[in-house]
């Protein structure tokens, strides 16, 4: 009864942890983009928010907890409520496995624990499916129909690159991946780590790839029709997946909480986390502020006829070049080394390949087309 | 009754009324909403045995993969969305087909011999030794290298069907 009532409270806290993170990360995030857009973004003037209005987030909170939630009469009543819940539900669950510190510091440490966080995530496209539907909305509908087509196609990519650091470190378990990290496995398989990278943030719907919610084309995608706290639920629950997103690649790319004097003072292993998931977390929020929204045919052609490709070829060269150094016994630095070289000549070999083909592309568009602007190749989607 | 009985009784039992909503319920989107919660059900009973790697296998492929494909097939048809339903046709000879399939289903499992003693306990190194079986040449190379042969030909096929003309 011990252990579960460790466990409970454990679940328990750890699933505050994003919520708090939140609150902070979406003032942090809007303070960012607006310095970005030559703007002060929420400041204290006139209001109680706070010295640099660090509580806006807070009060926001409040206001739309007051607010009235409409639900449209043509909705589906009972999948119309429970698709916000089954979001964030989505978005906390993945939390049970994040390994915060070097022992004790994690809900439980799955021995599939990296598979968990995959299968947790492929129920996203789900709750979308739920709003999507239940609204009665055609653009609801097509925001839905985008995310899934989407999410679906970017997993593969995802899945393939997260195979990388598992194949690396022998182990599903999330605390072995990183206890395997003495060199990051960003610096090791940095191409694996840039096609995860990539992959999430499609997965996640962040700008560049942020069709089902283009505000420009389908009002706001699948959650148009929701009002008050459950359109809350999915801001904050977009929030959350952005962090814990962060997280998971610091974990398997940036060595978890692996850091200096960790060995000393455990706690500050969830520290050096925390900074990492920060920094890769400003890292979205940059691409949020500076990028363009690309075309769903663009979208999805990019993953199938690049990233999906590129990713197989990561993990064949991979798998190769580590059974091979592994068979020839050579010191751990010269693994990483070689795999590392592995990796560059791939990436220098796909660019090139992406250069011949699109100059190809555009030879055959201009030919086809004069006076068409040669940028990125119309897709011939299949 | 231990915990683990509870536990195991309820997440059956909720298994169980989300399959029978999944027939009864008359509008298929719903339908398709029960059965994921049904899958749910399963994947937590996996839990209960200790076999987090089946529990993940049932999310990801059963929701993330089947569920969300009936639900967009269900989204595309034609009609979803309206509110006068259809009747229930063929109730007599869709029983009997189910009745039918549910004595072969349930004979079938009394005849294979349960074990008497408790399953084997967990060991730490069971999800390698799955994966080696799987590629293992007397374990099962040749079904997992015909599956894939077979997954490789459902993909041509499906480009092939869906390949503009």
């Amino acid at each position: 009864m011990d252990v579960v009532l460790r466990t409970l409270l454990g679940a328990l806290g750890m699933a505050l942890v994003p919520l708090v993170a939140v609150v902070f990360l979406i003032w942090e995030s809007r303070k960012v983009i607006a310095r970005m857009q030559d703007r002060l973004g929420p400041t204290n003037a006139g209001t109680y928010a706070g010295p640099f209005a660090l509580f806006q987030t807070v009060a926001d909170g409040i206001k739309i907890l007051t607010k009235e939630l409409i639900i449209p009469q043509g909705a589906d009543r009972g999948v119309f409520i429970a698709a916000p819940i089954v979001v964030v539900t989505v978005a906390i669950a993945v939390w049970a496995v994040i390994p915060l510190g070097p022992s004790g510091l994690q809900v439980v440490d799955l021995d599939v624990g990296a598979f968990y966080v995959v299968a947790i995530s492929s129920l996203a496209p789900f709750s979308m499916i739920m709003a999507g539907w239940s609204s009665r909305n055609k653009y609801a509908e097509v925001g839905a129909f985008r995310a899934v087509s989407q999410i679906i196609g970017y997993e593969i990519p995802q899945v393939l690159s997260l195979l990388v650091p598992v194949l690396l470190s022998g182990s599903l378990r999330l605390q072995q991946i990183i206890q395997a990290q003495s060199v990051p496995f960003g610096a090791v398989v940095p191409l694996a780590a840039l096609t995860y990278f990539l992959a999430s943030v499609a997965e996640l719907g962040r700008l560049p790839f942020e069709l089902a919610e283009a505000d420009s084309e389908i009002v706001a995608g699948y959650f148009t029709e929701y009002s008050g706290m459950m359109f809350g639920a999915f801001y904050l629950a977009d929030f959350i997946n952005n962090f814990t997103a962060s997280i998971v690649f610091s974990v398997l790319f940036l060595g978890g909480w692996r850091g200096p004097w960790v060995d000393q003072v455990p706690l500050l292993g969830t520290f050096w986390l925390l900074l990492k998931a920060f920094m890769v977390f400003n890292v979205l929020v940059l691409f949020w502020a500076a990028m363009p929204r690309l075309r769903i045919d663009q979208v999805l052609a990019f993953n199938w006829k690049f990233l999906a490709p590129l990713s197989i070829a990561t993990l064949i060269v991979t798998a190769l070049v580590d059974k091979m150094l592994t068979a020839m016994a050579v010191e751990p630095w010269a693994r990483s080394a070689g795999l590392l070289v592995a990796n560059l000549l791939l990436g220098v070999a796909a660019l090139v390949f992406l250069s011949i083909v699109g100059r190809r592309f555009t030879r055959r568009d201009t030919l086809r087309r004069p006076g068409l602007p040669t940028g990125l190749p119309d897709s011939d989607a299949a | 009754m231990s915990v683990g009985q509870l536990t195991f009784l309820a997440f059956a039992a909720f298994t169980l009324g989300a399959a029978v909503r999944v027939v009864t319920h008359r509008l298929v989107f719903h339908a398709a909403l029960w059965l994921i919660a049904s899958f749910f059900g399963i994947a937590a009973v996996y839990l209960l045995l200790e076999s987090p790697f089946m529990a993940g296998v049932q999310l990801f492929i059963y929701i993330g993969g089947v569920a969300v494909l009936t639900a967009i097939a269900v989204m595309v048809t034609k009609g979803m969305m309206r509110r006068d339903l259809p009747t229930m046709a063929n109730v007599r000879s869709s029983a009997l087909v189910a009745v039918s399939l549910f004595l072969v289903m349930s004979w079938t499992i009394l005849q294979m011999p349960l074990p008497e003693a408790p399953a084997s306990p967990v060991f730490e190194e069971g999800l390698a030794m799955l994966g080696m079986a799987l590629v293992d040449p007397r374990g099962y190379l040749l079904p997992f290298e015909v599956v894939s042969l077979m997954l490789l030909i459902v993909l041509i096929g499906a480009l092939y069907v869906a390949r503009e003309r």
